[in-house]
């Protein structure tokens, strides 16, 4: 049948509704994608955990997907979600209360003070990560795999490596330092170090 | 027992055991002390901190390939420096763990050994006794073994003829296939993609989940795999969609990327595009930016020389009808009466071709008229500058006869190639009294039922919609208007007025494919 039925009323053209929800949702992702690696950081920075760490992040962000059309654009995405990535490990420490191996409330409230400095050098400490990484020579970067991608305890990277377990921490200290220099000074003389 | 080398060494150090979950609760108490001193120290913390949460996630997210392959080609003997190094600190520590515990054994035992000599100096022996702590005799042989162990080591890392690592780079064998990818799949209400993925093999094939999902090729490039898709990936910079719909965002890291589609191929040459695979094998290609040649595949598994596709340009690829072609968008160029005419004038793209009751009628174009009967006020929908009302020419008002058929017309064109079932019209028509007939290319489409079929639909508009019936070329659309009855007015105002919705169309234009291969 070629022809709209009695009564249809034919669709329009373009649904603004659906295109606004389709647009708030395509920022989101965008903003996200970008704000990410400090929520991350910030929330690594308080949750030892990486699994507790990952859990509360996806869960920041669906708050903050569910939150999204309260924010304003034009401001600040990662001190919007930063706030609400507070919140969050503000009550994950409640939950946590027993467990005195947690930072204080107070803590929380300055590493997040100090976010908003440290997002001024967040895209040039990232570019200089990824190449002091790429200096790193292989046997560094095999502990570093162990460590972060396989997540094993320094103890487990000892049983692997056969290295005693004091070598494993002071390598994993010693590789943390040189990359610290490395980005150091690539962020400020742009200098490349081996 | 903290081996204190200096104050920064030691902060330092308690990051990294922080960064390793093992603190005790005292050395946690000095770390969070020592950020909550001030907002440098605690953005020291944040850049450590930072520093280690990045790396996890780069090692997660198999975002590193590009990094490991830029190591730079070490030598064994920058290996076996490393190891030194770290058998130098290990020997200096334990030196100074030897010396600390040394001290500590001689204060608790300096007291009986001063009591000792001094009543073996009064005895006036001959015999000199060393005393040698039984700790510092463990600390040496643990110096000595480890030495040995690290020289044995070393040893063995540098005989050539054995698999070693720091030398050659890892090729893939046949028992350990290349990672080519890593399928993550997307959070559903977020569209984010959380987790550790699953590694992707040649051949392996990838389904997206109902929210989608997302590959990242070890080649830098990022497959976005919309719901219920499914694709193999076949190579390090290839893969192959069966069915669903892809959107591929190439870096030039990850050029020369390759779609295969039923019966034909997809290059990148730096750009994003989109795939889509329907049921029926046919594909549709979207060159979001950049450019990607698109090529046809023979059946015997050649590739024919490619046709290129730039940015906003679609392609189609159907094998059942042996075709490749571009694909154009554009729109039906409608017309809607009266539109950007002043009154009173012709409407250069409608007519009256018809006036039952009146077989000496000519044709001529409808005029365009305010809205106004005349001799009273009608309810009649104000005009607009995208439509206006029209009537039949000759004549100063629309009053016409009850019971009058006037029809009018409208020509338009519909290029060749158009994908002529992609068309579907939608008018919102006003008219005094009603519709009689519609047809398109003298094919009815009015059914009885329809609204403009009955009367009233002057004061708002009754929707018109029209998806069959349409030709290539010109094309020509009637609309027969019926003034209805009224018994005490022996005459009474008829009208059309039309306005169009824009009518997106398809034009294929076949590409010649060349008979060689590339």
């Amino acid at each position: 049948m070629f022809l709209a039925p009695a009564g249809h009323q034919a669709q329009p053209v373009q649904d603004t509704t659906q295109m606004h929800t389709t647009h708030l949702k395509d920022e989101f992702a965008k903003n996200w994608a970008a704000a990410q690696p400090m929520v991350g950081a910030y929330i690594s920075s308080v949750v030892r955990d990486y699994h507790d760490a990952e859990d509360l992040l996806q869960q920041v962000a669906v708050i903050a997907f569910r939150k999204r059309e309260d924010y304003q654009p034009g401001t600040a995405f990662v001190s919007w979600v930063c706030s609400i990535a507070r919140y969050e490990l503000l009550r994950w420490q409640r939950d946590k209360a027993r467990n005195r191996l947690v930072f204080s409330d107070k803590t929380v409230e300055i590493l997040a003070e100090v976010q908003d400095v440290f997002e001024t050098e967040l895209d040039d400490r990232q570019e200089a990560l990824q190449h002091c990484f790429g200096v790193l020579d292989r046997k560094a970067v095999g502990l570093l795999k162990l460590r972060y991608k396989d997540n094993l305890t320094p103890e487990q990277i000892a049983r692997q490596t056969k290295m005693k377990p004091v070598s494993v921490r002071v390598a994993l200290h010693r590789i943390r330092q040189l990359l610290e220099k490395c980005i150091t000074d690539r962020m400020t003389r742009g200098v490349e170090v081996d | 027992m903290e081996l204190r080398l200096t104050e920064h060494d030691d902060i330092e150090s308690t990051i990294s055991r922080y960064l390793d979950d093992e603190l005790d609760e005292e050395a946690f108490a000095v770390l969070e002390a020592w950020v909550n001193q001030s907002r440098e120290n605690a953005l020291a913390f944040v850049r450590q901190a930072f520093n280690s949460y990045r790396l996890r996630y780069c090692f997660v997210k198999q975002e590193l390939s590009k990094f490991t392959s830029q190591l730079a080609d070490r030598s064994s003997q920058e290996s076996g420096q490393f190891l030194a190094e770290l058998m130098q600190i290990e020997a200096r520590l334990q030196a100074e763990l030897v010396d600390v515990t040394d001290q500590l054994e001689a204060q608790k035992k300096g007291a009986l050994h001063k009591t000792l000599a001094d009543r073996q100096g009064a005895r006036r022996t001959t015999q000199k006794t060393i005393v040698i702590p039984w700790s510092f005799v463990y600390a040496a042989a643990a110096v000595l073994i480890l030495s040995a162990v690290g020289l044995l080591y070393q040893f063995t890392q540098t005989q050539p003829g054995r698999n070693n690592h720091a030398d050659q780079p890892q090729a893939p064998t046949q028992e350990r296939p290349e990672l080519l990818a890593v399928l993550y799949q997307k959070h559903p209400e977020t569209g984010l993609t959380f987790g550790q993925g699953q590694d992707l093999y040649p051949g392996d094939r990838a389904r997206a989940s109902d929210s989608g999902s997302v590959l990242q090729f070890l080649s830098g490039a990022v497959v976005q795999l919309e719901p219920s898709s499914q694709m193999v990936v076949t190579g390090h910079n290839q893969c192959d969609l069966s069915l669903g719909d892809l959107t591929v965002n190439v870096p030039p890291a990850a050029s020369g990327f390759e779609v295969l589609v039923p019966g034909g191929l997809v290059r990148d040459i730096g750009t994003e595009f989109s795939v889509s695979v329907d049921p029926s094998g046919v594909s549709h290609i979207s060159v979001l930016s950049g450019e990607v040649t698109l090529h046809k595949r023979t059946g015997d598994g050649r590739v024919l020389a490619g046709h290129a596709l730039i940015e906003n340009e679609r392609g189609v690829v159907d094998p059942s009808a042996d075709l490749l072609g571009i694909i154009q968008e554009s729109l039906l160029p409608l017309k809607s009466t009266g539109a950007a005419t002043a009154t009173g004038l012709p409407d250069p793209h409608w007519s009256v071709v018809r006036i039952s009751g009146d077989p000496a009628f000519k044709p001529g174009r409808a005029v365009v008229i305010a809205g106004d009967a005349g001799d009273r006020a009608i309810d009649w929908e104000p005009n607009t500058a995208r439509s206006a009302w029209i009537k039949q020419p000759g004549q100063a008002d629309p009053v016409v006869p009850e019971g009058q058929l006037t029809t009018y017309r409208h020509r338009f064109d519909v290029p060749q190639g158009t994908d002529l079932s992609s068309i579907v019209m939608r008018a919102r028509v006003w008219v005094d009294d009603y519709l009689a007939a519609a047809t398109i290319n003298g094919l009815s489409v009015l059914g009885s039922t329809h609204p403009l079929t009955k009367g009233a639909h002057y004061g708002e508009p009754a929707h018109l919609i029209i998806n069959r019936g349409f030709k290539h070329g010109e094309n020509v659309l009637e609309l027969t208007v019926a003034n209805d009855h009224a018994e005490d007015r022996p005459r009474s105002p008829s009208g059309l007025r039309v306005l169009f919705s824009p009518v997106p169309v398809r034009i294929i234009n076949a590409l010649e494919p060349s008979s060689s291969s590339p």
